[in-house]
């Protein structure tokens, strides 16, 4: 290479938006352009002839070395020609996200690894912040969720109690009267026992639903997932007059999901169904809820279907955007957090009218087995 | 009239049991019903008692039932009992006429002394629209001359003004107040006032 082509290069390499850094065989920085200043925080002549092992942190300033070799020696590529996420070590000792690319050139006899980086912190962050928010997000959702919940579980557990005091009750006022009925008592303490369990029952579903509360990807059987929130929902849904139907397919196989997150998307589909049939006759008040195996595209599908007056058309491209609402009071944050919880599995959330009423449907991926 | 009784609307089975248990160990009639539709079917129209309604029931609600009854002229003493009480709904529920609003699971001597006080009530306002229905009877089979008597009597008018003031003698308005207090069953002026007010603006 002549000195005036040398200068062009550099000045070309300059002119590029990624860092790009060449080293020979032995590791030794031949070049490194402004962009590399710029994202390591060093001027190239405090670099160039150094190791470029000094742009890295621990343990790969140590390995480097040991890469390079085991390279030369068996020609086996393990970052050459293909991009990979790695860690930075700049100046200022900050260790930061990068995308490296690895290149092999031969100039004469001389080998020559380009590098080419790219500072991803923002992006990093940017992801880092979405995650962050959307867990927010779910956990608010929860709360509310938890909030209307507690009322229909006291109910749940307050029947029961009901039943069992009023019947201690009556014994102990039969008992007073000398009134020894004992078939009346039998029955009476029967009743006594039975509704113990009953509430029990309660208690220790509930103990289940939250024991389930850690965050974590799992294969689940949606089927299950659904029964639960219906039952959490019962008695939200018979206070405003709406029976809901299941229609679950069978034999489904397991889908992988964060639990908590999907009983999240079902509440909100369904709370927006109740919604939704509010102001209809009570033999519209009907919430259909689906499951079924799609063995073509390996997909789960669940349908939320009400029998309410149905998504105006204007409404329908909007419906998941955020602050989006079509309710008086509403945030408009509840489909777009069920579409991004979805979405986070790789699968979709849409809506459509299905004439009476709207249909939701959630479709989860099932790969074969 | 019928034997007062406690009526029951509760869909929970087991709370209907419970309840009609203790209602009847103290010596009180009940008839419990799953739902409202089915005790509106079977209430006579003169049901004496009092009615324990649960709030929250599918089809329709505690609160729909009870304006429900209104419309149809049942006035048993409604006492709402819910599974969750909340202060909107306890409001709603006094404002349509409920006596009173018990959370589940309710005291049990808290109970009885409601419904005791509910069936009280429901025996005074029943005594009470007897006493008026038979003002009304009888103030209706005064003729119109009768009534225009009637009101120159309630003005505290004397014989003489009263045949001034309608055109008459005084003593055809001596006649029609002879005949007014006759069918009134009463023997005097003070007497037939008493009518008057009980049979109310009804």
């Amino acid at each position: 290479m002549t000195q005036g082509s040398a200068i062009k290069l550099q000045a070309l390499l300059d002119t590029a938006v990624d860092g790009i850094i060449t080293i020979d065989e032995a590791g030794l920085i031949q070049s490194f352009n402004k962009a590399a200043e710029r994202i390591f925080g060093y001027r190239a002549d405090e670099v160039i002839g150094r190791n470029v092992n000094l742009l890295m942190p621990q343990p790969y300033q140590r390995d480097h070395d040991a890469y390079i070799a085991n390279y030369l020696h068996s020609g086996q590529k393990k970052i050459i020609g293909i991009g990979r996420e790695v860690q930075g070590l700049r100046k200022d000792g900050r260790i930061f996200p990068l995308d490296l690319a690895v290149g092999e050139a031969r100039i004469g006899e001389q080998r020559l690894f380009t590098g080419i980086v790219r500072d991803i912190s923002d992006r990093k962050r940017l992801e880092q912040e979405a995650h962050r928010r959307l867990q927010e997000l779910a956990h608010v959702s929860r709360l509310n969720t938890a909030s209307g919940l507690a009322a229909g579980l006291a109910h749940e557990v307050n029947q029961p109690l009901t039943a069992i005091i009023s019947h201690a009750q009556a014994c102990l006022r039969l008992l007073q009267r000398g009134e020894l009925d004992p078939e009346l008592f039998s029955e009476s303490l029967q009743q006594i026992a039975r509704q113990g369990e009953r509430a029990s029952g309660v208690i220790r579903r509930l103990r289940d639903f939250v024991k389930k509360g850690e965050s974590q990807l799992a294969p689940d059987f949606l089927n299950a997932t659904v029964r639960d929130v219906v039952w959490l929902m019962a008695h939200e849904l018979k206070g405003h007059g709406v029976t809901l139907e299941l229609a679950l397919q069978d034999d489904l196989p397991r889908v992988m999901v964060d639990r908590i997150q999907i009983e999240q998307v079902l509440f909100n589909l369904i709370r927006n169904a109740m919604d939704a049939v509010a102001e209809v006759g009570a033999e519209r008040k009907r919430i259909v809820i689906a499951t079924r195996h799609d063995a073509a595209t390996h997909t789960v599908n669940l349908d939320v279907r009400d029998y309410g007056p149905g998504i105006a058309e204007a409404a329908l491209p909007r419906l998941f955007e955020p602050f989006f609402s079509t309710k008086r009071e509403g945030l408009g944050q509840g489909l777009s957090i069920c579409r991004t919880i979805v979405q986070a599995h790789r699968g979709e959330l849409s809506a459509d009218n299905a004439a009476p009423g709207a249909r939701f449907t959630v479709t989860l991926p099932a790969p074969p087995a | 009239m019928n034997a007062a009784t406690v009526y029951l609307v509760d869909d929970d089975e087991a709370v209907r049991g419970g309840l009609r248990a203790l209602l009847a160990a103290e010596g009180l009639a009940v008839q419990a019903h799953a739902d409202a539709q089915s005790f509106l079917d079977r209430c006579p129209a003169d049901a004496a008692g009092c009615l324990l309604l649960d709030v929250n029931m599918p089809g329709l609600s505690g609160l729909d039932l009870q304006a429900r009854l209104r419309t149809q002229g049942i006035t048993l003493p409604v006492i709402m009992l819910t599974g969750c009480a909340s202060v909107p709904a306890a409001v709603q529920a006094l404002k349509a006429g409920a006596v009173d609003f018990l959370e589940k699971p309710c005291d049990a001597d808290r109970l009885l002394t409601v419904v005791r006080a509910a069936l009280t009530l429901d025996r005074q306002q029943r005594e009470q629209r007897q006493v008026r229905l038979a003002a009304q009877d009888r103030l209706a089979q005064l003729t119109a001359r009768e009534h225009e008597i009637l009101r120159g009597l309630t003005q505290g008018h004397a014989n003489k003004r009263i045949a001034y003031d309608l055109g008459i003698s005084e003593r055809t308005v001596e006649q029609h107040r002879a005949s007014v207090l006759r069918k009134c069953g009463v023997r005097t002026v003070a007497e037939l006032l008493n009518v008057v007010g009980s049979a109310g603006n009804g």
